[in-house]
């Protein structure tokens, strides 16, 4: 990897056009989160403010396993914001416990969505809470995201979110093929062709060593994919009804967990084969006449480099994410390998899909760049 | 099925790794252990943040010094990662506690398994949130921290007489080229695991208005926002601190040399 790096230091950096662009692009990012912190005029649902939030009871409860918590009653007093009600206050009891697992505390300056209104006796509304206002949350994260990325790197950074947005739109779109009765085994293959392409063209530019990196990927995701399909079908099956958010009965959900377990090696794919080609086409630009031998060896070390993290960010990233749940279950005395053997099973086989399409790729996309820039090499 | 690819793993990294394929599944494993910890003495009852620092420091530990050797780089990227993680715990709990992201969301009450469960426990679980996506932020921000530190301290190798302003400058050309493809490896890391999540919102006929408010999409994003953020505030911190480290501004003290041995 460090060959590509060296590389990157002597390659001088973009001509600073960014002095100017940095404080437009906040200027613009403060008004856009600013509209959307105060947009509950485009909401049908009623919204209301909390203005102020007041615990009234303590009291201490207790379930099935005995065990004691408190929990409070909440008084919140709302001002309503939009709709017939506008202006009126309300007031809405909410309670939550310690645990804070099925119930949500919420402070002064919260927007809630509300249901059920209903007018008290003494002028003050009384209403339900159907949900929190979280949009503006979301805009400035996405804001910090974008912003971060244009004063780490630039124009590049403003194409990487590009990219991203893109690619955003392009699931959408699949998904509402996939509603017109597009099968969802084709919807993925054309989804990974358009998000590689999509990736891989505007983060690095339309060059040949995007040509090259996208044809890594390509072969590799094949690659898995057979070998996954391949497991599939000689191992033993696994019961794939346990999983969350199952609402259609009808869905394949085979072919659902398969295409998502694709889908999610993708990007870590994409990762391993750009570092292994631009790793070959440094070697070749400083010492053209390198050995085959001494090159997939030097390529080999670069993917060892990358490999180890890689995988940690998948492990990470797929088996901490459900920790909150699988502490409920574990409490209320599920035994850790019925956990692991019905509900974690599902992380385990993406980790495990995901590390074996970065392992594979390495010597795939090795053996392809480095075969792909030899042919090439002598008609310079 | 998981055997058989457990199996079909440790045979190509076998067959790719050879000498670092070791290194790789002990870490792994090692990892899985440190994982397992944290849920059993969550549940025991400690306090889940003390719990979580406890794990980010075990993982870091471990990937970074085992797995990579104890040197100025991986000293670089862990002190320059203590601080993202630091910097980011801050965005994480507010937004974690202003948003209500913890716990449940509203469609896991429809789960059979879920609605049978006891939910009074003794565990906060805004500290459990927050320490999952600290984890998950440590594991991308490592990834791009170990880039940007050892290209840089390559190219500084190469040329010893750099001053700590050029070390700087070439991390954060390193970080550059990383940025996109690292953060990119999060968001479908994230889509490929919540498709069925997805299908739903469009089985049930989701309004949009509904969608960007939901918590469920919300915690979903999480892993990715503060990821992305995580990678791009890691880039230029492991850069300035490994050129202060190569410039001799910064020094490791003596006990340090006990990861060595690791």
């Amino acid at each position: 990897m460090f060959m590509r790096m060296i590389a990157c230091f002597f390659r001088r950096a973009d001509p600073d056009s960014r002095n100017i662009f940095l404080p437009v692009l906040a200027v613009l990012l403060v008004l856009l989160n600013l509209c959307v912190y105060l947009d509950w005029n485009c909401y049908r649902t009623p919204i209301a403010k909390v203005v102020s939030a007041q615990i009234t009871h303590t009291q201490t409860v207790s379930g099935d396993l005995g065990i004691d918590e408190r929990q409070y009653d909440q008084l919140l007093s709302c001002v309503v914001l939009n709709g017939k009600d506008k202006g009126k206050t309300a007031a809405i009891l909410n309670t939550y416990t310690d645990t804070h697992m099925d119930g949500t505390a919420y402070h002064k300056g919260n927007f809630l969505f509300l249901e059920n209104i209903k007018a008290g006796n003494d002028g003050t509304l009384q209403a339900a809470i159907s949900g929190q206002k979280r949009d503006y949350f979301l805009s400035f994260l996405l804001s910090l995201l974008l912003f971060g990325a244009v004063v780490v790197a630039g124009k590049r950074g403003f194409a990487f979110f590009f990219a991203l947005a893109v690619n955003l739109g392009i699931l959408v779109l699949g998904f509402f093929c996939f509603q017109t009765g597009l099968s969802f085994a084709l919807l993925t293959v054309i989804l990974i062709l358009l998000f590689s392409t999509l990736s891989l063209g505007i983060c690095i530019g339309w060059n040949r060593q995007m040509l090259v990196a996208l044809m890594d990927t390509l072969v590799s995701i094949g690659i898995l994919a057979a070998v996954y399909c391949l497991v599939l079908v000689l191992g033993p099956d696994v019961d794939y009804t346990l999983q969350e958010y199952i609402r259609n009965g009808t869905l394949q959900l085979e072919v659902l967990f398969t295409c998502g377990i694709l889908l999610g090696s993708l990007g870590a794919i994409m990762d391993v084969a750009v570092s292994v080609t631009s790793g070959v086409a440094e070697i070749l630009e400083k010492e053209p006449g390198i050995s085959n031998e001494f090159l997939s060896q030097s390529v080999r070390q670069i993917g060892y480099d990358v490999m180890g993290t890689m995988i940690n960010v998948l492990f990470y990233t797929y088996l901490a994410g459900r920790i909150p749940i699988y502490l409920a279950q574990l409490a209320n005395g599920v035994r850790l390998d019925t956990l692991f053997q019905y509900y974690i099973v599902y992380e385990i086989l993406r980790f495990l899909a995901g590390a074996l399409g970065i392992v594979l790729c390495i010597p795939i996309s090795s053996f392809l760049a480095i075969h792909y820039y030899r042919k090439k090499a002598p008609a310079k | 099925m998981t055997m058989v690819l457990m199996l079909m793993l440790l045979a190509t990294l076998l067959f790719v790794g050879r000498a670092q394929s070791e290194k790789i599944v002990v870490t792994l494993l090692l990892n899985g252990v440190i994982l397992l910890c944290a849920m059993v003495l969550m549940l025991m009852g400690f306090h889940a943040v003390f719990v979580g620092w406890l794990c980010i420091l075990g993982t870091s530990i471990l990937t970074l010094f085992y797995q990579n050797g104890f040197n100025q780089k991986t000293a670089a990227a862990f002190l320059a990662l203590l601080i993202v993680v630091v910097l980011m715990s801050f965005l994480i709990w507010f937004v974690c506690v202003r948003a209500g992201l913890y716990g449940l969301d509203e469609r896991n009450w429809e789960e059979d398994d879920v609605v049978m469960l006891d939910l009074h426990l003794h565990i906060n679980m805004i500290r459990v949130t927050y320490v999952v996506i600290a984890l998950g932020l440590l594991g991308a921000a490592k990834d791009s921290a170990m880039a940007v530190a050892t290209g840089a301290y390559e190219v500084f190798r190469c040329h010893p007489e750099m001053s700590w302003q050029e070390v700087y400058h070439s991390g954060m050309n390193i970080g550059r080229d990383i940025l996109g493809v690292t953060i990119n490896t999060l968001l479908f890391a994230v889509i490929g695991q919540s498709l069925l999540m997805i299908e739903m919102y469009f089985d049930c006929g989701y309004p949009f208005s509904q969608l960007i408010n939901s918590k469920s999409l919300f915690q979903s994003a999480m892993v990715v926002l503060t990821g992305g953020i995580g990678v791009e505030l890691s880039i230029p911190v492991t850069a300035l601190v490994l050129s202060a480290l190569c410039a001799g501004k910064l020094r490791l003290p003596a006990w340090t040399s006990f990861f060595c041995h690791l």
